[in-house]
């Protein structure tokens, strides 16, 4: 009891001592958060990195309390979404802030990577940050498919089906591969089984890891910013760059803010939208699943969209499932590819800002063509934007070595 | 930079636009939309009775309790088994799912198939669909039935009795009723949902301000 007593301000500083002496705890402290400078100049885009971090943990949390009632049972799965939903204590607010934040996740993330494309963050020195959160993503495409399963509704069943029987498409092994990875011939309990296993345990131990070692990389290279300058070249007198901030409490106190508005729109649509117009939860997943029935048309959730409008793009199966690979795998050389020696849009040429602004519109159109049935007019179209989504690397190749660049400032901007 | 966020702003209107008209299109007849609330208990009381005299006997609703509809439509236990007196054939218990006590094989022989569960109806066809489905019968002069939203379908016109009793505008009340009961049981939580959201709605608007000035007070020295 005494040395409870003792637990006041003087005491604290000897109990920091006492961990210092055996953890770096202060060090690590100062390091990534009181004494880690970040550019003053971010902006709106700024926040989704802090934000992904937030949905991760919210999809964590939910995730343990979701798994105490759910029950990865072919026969039992469909019943047991709708005991969380029916019959656990506040067990349809865990599911949608799960189901949701599912999606959430995707808009999050797709922001946060334009942004990176927009800012040139992908540029020298930090590849690394880069790939590392491509294979974030990659990772979280995984995470999101196999969770999509676990309800066991009539398109979490066929959207399975549909994905899985790609890689049938690869030749010699792939029906083999495809018979592996579901356990079964079609997709059954064992499919589930496993999916189960690999979403909730598998996966998230990657995907903790990976945001780690993003966060890692990306403190040992600084974070750039809106004017794509470096702020490290301008220090003060004690060697601190002088449009720096700590991020504790600058940005905390601004992350802050950022989430409570974000919560806020994370809370409209958990409470006043939960099915998101038939995007995040989709009305044929309300069907048990039904080996026997086929659903007239099989889409998979919004933030597949994109490639799978590619895929279906290209009239041969095996070329477009590498179609529909190679569309994520230049992102990852996105570094290499962007030869331009300025990084931010603010001060590069007309070719980066329209050929973005058509990548953009390549990504979005492609996201709503493959949520609708393919008509020979929305496969042309589907063509059409195949190409402009492909051509924005080839073009940014390219055009990036000879832009006319307007000169950088000194000093961050505004 | 902002002209860009414009621009792509302005495309996201555009393609959602498009989205919801790429919706409706897909049946035979428009689809009309009830003017219902799960938070009108009343109408939802009216549903109940209406879905216990008249679909109870083929449909069940296998995920909703009598007890849990009973509380949510402000029940007592005993009310919620005497308003669903048909399960048991009266010897009904509050715990008892919502099931029809329509024999399959019987169902099969009658109708070509068994009728379908209820409780996620709404869910996955919609409270439009419902509603106008449900008020889409025809009877032609030779006696045939037919539903325009739904040609060949194996259920006959149940509510012929009471749509020949009531009065238009009265029958279309009692349908929405019954749909809007349908809505609740898709998803009791529902009005629980609806009326907390504007408290969490309210506590976040707070919480926005309040990190606002805090965000506002530190950033004073940044310059």
């Amino acid at each position: 009891m005494s040395e409870q007593k003792n637990l006041d301000g003087a005491s604290n500083g000897r109990l920091l001592a006492w961990i210092d002496e055996r953890f770096p705890l202060t060090q690590v402290w100062n390091e990534h958060v009181a004494q880690y400078y970040a550019p003053k100049n971010f902006n709106f885009f700024y926040f989704f990195g802090a934000l992904a971090l937030l949905v991760l943990v919210n999809q964590l949390v939910t995730g343990i309390w979701l798994t105490m009632s759910y029950k990865p049972d072919a026969q039992e799965a469909f019943n047991s979404v709708e005991y969380i939903m029916r019959d656990v204590d506040w067990g349809w607010l865990i599911r949608y802030m799960h189901s949701t934040g599912a999606s959430a996740f995707f808009v999050v993330i797709y922001f946060h990577m334009f942004r990176g494309i927009m800012y040139g963050s992908y540029q020298k020195p930090r590849e690394l940050v880069w790939i590392i959160g491509m294979l974030i993503f990659l990772v979280l495409m995984a995470e999101a498919f196999m969770g999509y399963l676990l309800p066991w509704g009539q398109m979490s069943y066929w959207g399975a089906q549909v994905i899985i029987s790609l890689f049938g498409a690869i030749p010699f092994i792939g029906e083999a591969m495809a018979t592996w990875i579901r356990g079964d011939f079609v997709i059954s309990d064992v499919t589930l089984n496993r999916f189960f296993a690999l979403h909730v345990i598998a996966l998230p131990l990657v995907l903790v890891l990976l945001v780690y070692l993003h966060i890692v990389a990306l403190h040992k290279v600084g974070s750039n910013n809106p004017d794509g300058i470096d702020i490290k070249k301008n220090k003060n007198e004690q060697g601190l760059p002088k449009d720096g901030i700590p991020f504790h409490p600058y940005y905390s106190v601004k992350d802050m803010f950022g989430a409570s508005v974000f919560m806020f729109l994370f809370a409209v649509v958990i409470f006043f939208w939960p099915e998101g117009g038939g995007f995040f939860l989709e009305a044929p997943n309300f069907e048990p699943a039904d080996p026997m029935k086929t659903p007239e048309h099989i889409a998979p959730v919004w933030y597949f969209t994109p490639f799978y409008a590619i895929l279906r793009a290209v009239p041969d199966k095996l070329l477009g499932v590498i179609a529909m690979g190679m569309a994520i795998m230049f992102l990852f050389v996105l570094p290499w590819l962007d030869r331009c020696k300025v990084r931010s849009i603010r001060y590069r040429g007309w070719q980066f800002k329209a050929n973005l602004s058509l990548f953009v519109v390549s990504f979005l159109v492609l996201g709503y063509l493959g949520t609708q049935a393919p008509t020979p007019f929305l496969t042309l179209l589907a063509q059409i934007f195949t190409f402009t989504y492909f051509a924005f690397f080839v073009i940014l190749w390219l055009t990036s070595p000879m832009e006319k660049t307007k000169p950088l400032p000194e000093r961050v901007t505004g | 930079m902002k002209q860009l966020i414009t621009n792509l702003l302005a495309a996201a209107l555009l393609l959602s636009a498009t989205l919801v008209q790429a919706g409706g299109g897909a049946h035979p007849i428009p689809l009309e939309s009830p003017k219902i609330s799960v938070l009108d208990q009343s109408s939802l009381q009216r549903g109940a009775d209406l879905y216990a005299q008249y679909c109870m006997g083929c449909h069940s609703m296998k995920y909703l309790r009598v007890n849990r509809a009973a509380r949510d439509l402000g029940w007592s236990d005993a009310e919620g088994v005497a308003h669903f007196q048909h399960i048991r054939n009266g010897q009904g218990k509050p715990t008892d799912m919502i099931e029809t006590t329509l024999n399959p094989l019987t169902a099969k022989q009658a109708f070509g198939k068994v009728p379908p569960d209820l409780s996620l109806e709404a869910r996955l066809r919609g409270t439009d669909w419902i509603y106008t489905f449900l008020r889409s019968y025809e009877r032609a002069e030779d006696g045939s039935l037919t539903n325009k939203l739904f040609p060949g379908v194996a259920m006959p016109h149940i509510l012929e009795g009471l749509q020949n009793s009531l009065p238009p505008v009265e029958f279309d009340a009692a349908v929405a009723d019954l749909v809007n009961f349908i809505d609740y049981a898709a998803e009791p939580a529902k009005p629980q949902r609806l009326m907390m959201g504007w408290w969490v709605l309210g506590f976040l608007a707070l919480l926005i301000v309040l990190t606002y000035l805090l965000k506002k007070e530190f950033w004073r020295d940044v310059k």
